[in-house]
C-alpha cells in the first residue's frame, strides 16, 4: 500500500507539474480571480496544508509534553507528515506572489540594499512562520531518529516540544492574522486565532488517522480527540452563524456529522469506515477553506483543479518517499521508542541560551526598528517569537547532535551546511536585477501630446492600481502584495530628483517594476511630473 | 456589556467550573462537554451582549478560557503546570484577539494581558497550593475579569 501510494504521488506530480508550470508562466490570470475575491484557490489550498502540517507537531511535540502514553506509537508518521505538509503549503504563497522569481524580498534582511521588508505586510509573517517551523520540525524529527540509537538526545528532543508546542499554534495564529488585516468584512473575527488553531487540529488529526490506516495501524484515543474537535468546531460554526450569518451545510455535514459515525461500534471497527470518516473531515476543511476565501462563485480554470493533484502528489511522493527511505536503513523505525532517560539540560545551560534567544529577536527589532520607524509595534509581534524561536531550536539541536556524534563528522557536516545555507543567504541578500531586460526605447518627449494622451490618464492606466488615483496609495492592493507605499510629499520628490525617479519607473527598484518597454522615457518622465502636481495639490 | 452582566458572565462560567474533571470519561465525552460548555456561553453572550461591540467576538472564548483556569484548582496532579496552561489560553484568546482588532483600529486594553502574563509566572511560585493560595489565585482571576 505505501508503495502503491508512492507511485501514485509521482503520477499525480505530472499534471501537477503542469499546473506549476502554468501558474508560473501566466501568473494570477491562470486562476479564477476577480476584484472582490482576490485570494483565490492558491491561499485555500496554502491554509488547507498548513493545517494539515500541525498534526505531526501536536501528536508528537504536545502530547510529549503532556506525556500522553499513545504519544510514541504515532509520533514519527505525523512528524513526517508535517515536513511533506509544510512543503506543500509553503508553495502557494509563492505562487500567489505573481513574481516568483523575486521571493527573496520576504526574507526579511537588514535595509542595506534599499529593499526594507514591510513588517506590516502578512506575507512576510507568513513566510518568516513558515520558515521557522519547517526548521524547527526538522530539528525535531532528526532528533527524535538519532534518539532511537543515543537516548540522551530525549532531553534535547524535549525541549525542542516546548520550543514547537507555543509555535505550532503560533503559525496558525499568524495565518488567522493575515485575514485580519485584510479589508474584507467576511474575513475578520477575533475569535479567528483559536478557530482556526482548531481547524488545523482537527483536519491534522483526519490525516493521521488515514495514515495510520494505510500503514494498517490503529489508534482508538486519535479517533476520539477527532470526534473531540468535531464537537469544538461544530460549536465554533454556530458562533459564525451568530456572528455573519454565515452557515454552510455541506462543511458541518462532512465535518460534523459523518464523524459521528465512529460512536457507532460496528460501523468505527471497519477499516473503510474510519477511511471514509477521515477523508470526509479532510473535505470539510477544505471546503471550508474555501467557502471562507471564495464566499461567492467562480468560474473555475484548470489550475483551480490542478492544485488537487500538485497538492496530494506532492505530499504522497514526500511523505512515502521519506516513509520508504527511513524504513530502508531501519525497517522497524515507525514501530519502537527510545529507551527512557531522565538526563535533562543544567538550568545554566537552559536558561543562557533561551536568554540569548530572547537578546536575538530583541537585537533583531533593535536594528530594524530605526530603519522605518512607522510600522506600529504590533506589526512586528508575528516576526519576533519565530525568531527566538529559531534561536533556541537551533542552538539546542546542536548543542544535542554534538553530544552524541563523531566531532569531526559535526564541524565537516555543520561547516557544508554554513557553507551552503550562507552562500543561498547571501544570494538571496545580493538579490537579482531588476531590469526585465528590455531594450530602452528613446522616444521623444512629443509622444504623450502627439497621441494627445493625458498624462494623468496615463497614470491611471499605468500607475494607479498600486499607488492610487491621487498617489495616496491603493491599500486594499499594496496590503496584499507590497510594503505600504511612502507618502508622496514633495519632499520626498525633491530629494530623489526627476532624473532618478525616471529611472525607477523604467528600470525598477525594490517592489516598484520596470515599466522599459511598456512606457516611454518621455511618457516616465511626464508621470514623474505629474507626481509633482498630485504632491503639490495634496500639500 | 454591562458591570452587572459581565458579573452573571463570571458567575457562569465558574459554575462548570469545578465538575469539568471530577467523574473520568473518554477524551470524546471530554470534548462533548467542553463544547456544551463553549456553546453555553457563547449563547450567553449571544442573547445578554451588545453584539456591534467588537469585543463581543471573542467574549464567550474568554468565558472558556476563565472556566478551565478555575477547574484546575480541582485538579489532584499536575496543577501548576495545566493552571499555566489554561492562562496560557486566556492570555493567547486576549492577546491575539485583541491584536486582530487592533488591526482593524479597535483600542486594546493591554492591561488585562499583562496581568495575566505575570499569572502564568506567578503561578510557578506555589507548587504546593495550600487552600488560601488557591483562593488567592481564584480572586486574582476573578478580579482581572471583573476589572478588565
Amino acid at each position: 500500500m505505501v508503495k502503491k501510494l508512492f507511485i501514485v504521488g509521482l503520477i499525480l506530480l505530472i499534471p501537477g507539474i503542469w499546473t506549476l508550470f502554468q501558474a508560473l508562466s501566466i501568473g494570477p490570470a491562470s486562476w479564477a480571480l476577480d476584484q472582490s475575491l482576490f485570494w483565490g484557490t492558491p491561499i485555500v489550498n496554502f491554509v488547507f496544508w498548513i493545517g494539515l502540517a500541525h498534526a505531526g507537531t501536536f501528536l508528537s511535540a504536545i502530547l510529549l509534553i503532556l506525556e500522553v502514553r499513545f504519544q510514541k506509537r504515532i509520533s514519527l508518521v505525523a512528524e513526517l507528515s508535517t515536513i511533506a505538509a509544510i512543503l506543500v503549503a509553503s508553495i502557494f504563497p509563492l505562487i500567489h506572489l505573481g513574481i516568483v522569481s523575486r521571493f527573496y524580498f520576504l526574507i526579511p534582511f537588514f535595509n542595506e540594499r534599499n529593499i526594507f521588508a514591510n513588517f506590516s505586510s502578512p506575507l512576510i509573517w507568513d513566510f518568516v512562520a513558515i520558515f521557522v517551523y519547517l526548521c524547527i520540525s526538522i530539528f525535531y524529527i532528526v532528533t527524535h531518529l538519532l534518539s532511537l540509537k543515543h537516548a540522551s538526545l530525549l532531553k534535547t528532543g524535549k525541549v525542542l516540544a516546548w520550543i514547537l508546542f507555543p509555535l505550532v499554534l503560533w503559525v496558525h495564529t499568524i495565518v488567522s492574522l493575515d485575514f485580519a488585516v485584510t479589508t474584507n468584512n467576511l474575513w475578520q473575527g477575533a475569535y479567528f486565532p483559536i478557530y482556526f488553531i482548531l481547524g488545523a487540529l482537527f483536519s491534522g488529526l483526519a490525516l493521521v488517522v488515514f495514515l495510520l490506516e494505510v500503514q494498517k495501524r490503529r489508534v482508538r484515543k486519535i479517533e476520539e480527540l477527532l470526534i473531540a474537535a468535531s464537537w469544538l468546531l461544530f460549536v465554533f460554526w454556530i458562533w459564525e452563524f451568530f456572528q455573519k450569518g454565515v452557515w454552510h451545510f455541506e462543511v458541518v455535514f462532512f465535518g460534523f456529522v459523518i464523524v459521528q459515525l465512529l460512536w457507532i461500534p460496528v460501523l468505527r471497527n471497519q477499516k473503510t469506515i474510519r477511511l471514509f470518516v477521515s477523508f470526509a473531515a479532510l473535505v470539510s476543511m477544505w471546503l471550508e477553506r474555501y467557502v471562507l476565501i471564495v464566499p461567492s462563485d467562480l468560474e473555475w480554470l484548470p489550475v483551480d483543479y490542478g492544485w488537487f493533484a500538485l497538492g496530494i502528489g506532492l505530499f504522497l511522493s514526500v511523505f512515502f518517499g521519506l516513509y520508504l527511505l527511513i524504513q530502508k536503513y531501519n525497517p522497524i523505525v515507525f514501530y519502537v521508542s527510545a529507551e527512557e532517560s531522565n538526563e535533562k539540560y543544567s538550568k545554566k545551560v537552559l536558561w543562557g541560551i533561551l536568554a540569548g534567544a530572547v537578546v536575538f529577536a530583541l537585537l533583531y527589532f533593535a536594528l530594524n526598528y530605526p530603519l522605518d520607524t512607522s510600522v506600529p509595534l504590533m506589526n512586528w509581534i508575528p516576526v519576533l517569537f519565530p525568531l527566538f524561536s529559531l534561536f533556541a531550536g537551533l542552538s539546542f539541536f546542536a548543542l544535542g547532535v554534538y553530544s552524541v556524534v563523531p566531532k569531526k563528522q559535526f564541524f565537516l557536516v555543520s561547516g557544508l551546511l554554513v557553507l551552503i545555507l550562507g552562500g543561498a543567504f547571501g544570494a538571496f541578500y545580493a538579490g537579482g536585477d531588476t531590469n526585465l531586460g528590455v531594450e530602452s526605447k528613446i522616444i521623444s518627449v512629443e509622444r504623450v501630446s502627439k497621441n494627445n494622451r493625458p498624462v494623468k490618464d496615463l497614470w491611471a492606466s499605468r500607475c494607479a492600481s498600486c499607488h492610487g488615483l491621487k498617489g495616496e496609495g491603493n491599500r486594499k492592493f499594496i496590503y496584499e502584495f507590497y510594503p505600504e507605499i511612502q507618502d508622496l510629499t514633495l519632499e520626498r520628490l525633491n530629494s530623489q530628483g526627476e532624473d532618478s525617479l525616471t529611472q525607477v519607473v523604467l528600470k525598477g527598484r525594490a517592489f516598484m517594476n520596470p515599466f522599459e518597454g511598456r512606457v516611454s522615457e518621455s511618457e516616465a518622465r511626464a508621470l514623474i511630473r505629474y507626481m509633482y502636481q498630485l504632491a503639490e495639490e495634496k500639500e | 456589556m454591562t458591570p452587572l452582566i459581565n458579573a452573571l458572565a463570571c458567575l457562569l462560567a465558574l459554575l462548570p467550573a469545578s465538575f469539568l474533571w471530577t467523574s473520568p470519561r473518554s477524551i470524546a465525552r471530554y470534548g462533548i462537554s467542553q463544547a456544551l460548555i463553549l456553546l453555553c456561553f457563547m449563547l450567553f453572550t449571544f442573547f445578554t451582549g451588545d453584539m456591534e461591540d467588537p469585543m463581543m467576538e471573542f467574549y464567550p472564548l474568554k468565558m472558556w478560557a476563565f472556566c478551565l483556569c478555575v477547574s484546575t484548582l480541582t485538579l489532584t496532579k499536575k496543577r501548576t503546570f495545566f493552571m499555566t496552561l489554561a492562562q496560557g489560553l486566556w492570555f493567547w484568546i486576549v492577546f491575539f484577539g485583541s491584536l486582530s482588532l487592533a488591526y482593524r483600529g479597535e483600542p486594546v486594553n493591554n492591561l488585562s494581558m499583562i496581568l495575566l502574563f505575570f499569572g502564568m509566572i506567578g503561578v510557578q511560585f506555589f507548587k504546593q497550593n495550600p487552600k488560601e493560595i488557591s483562593l488567592g489565585i481564584l480572586i486574582y482571576w476573578v478580579g482581572i475579569w471583573m476589572l478588565f
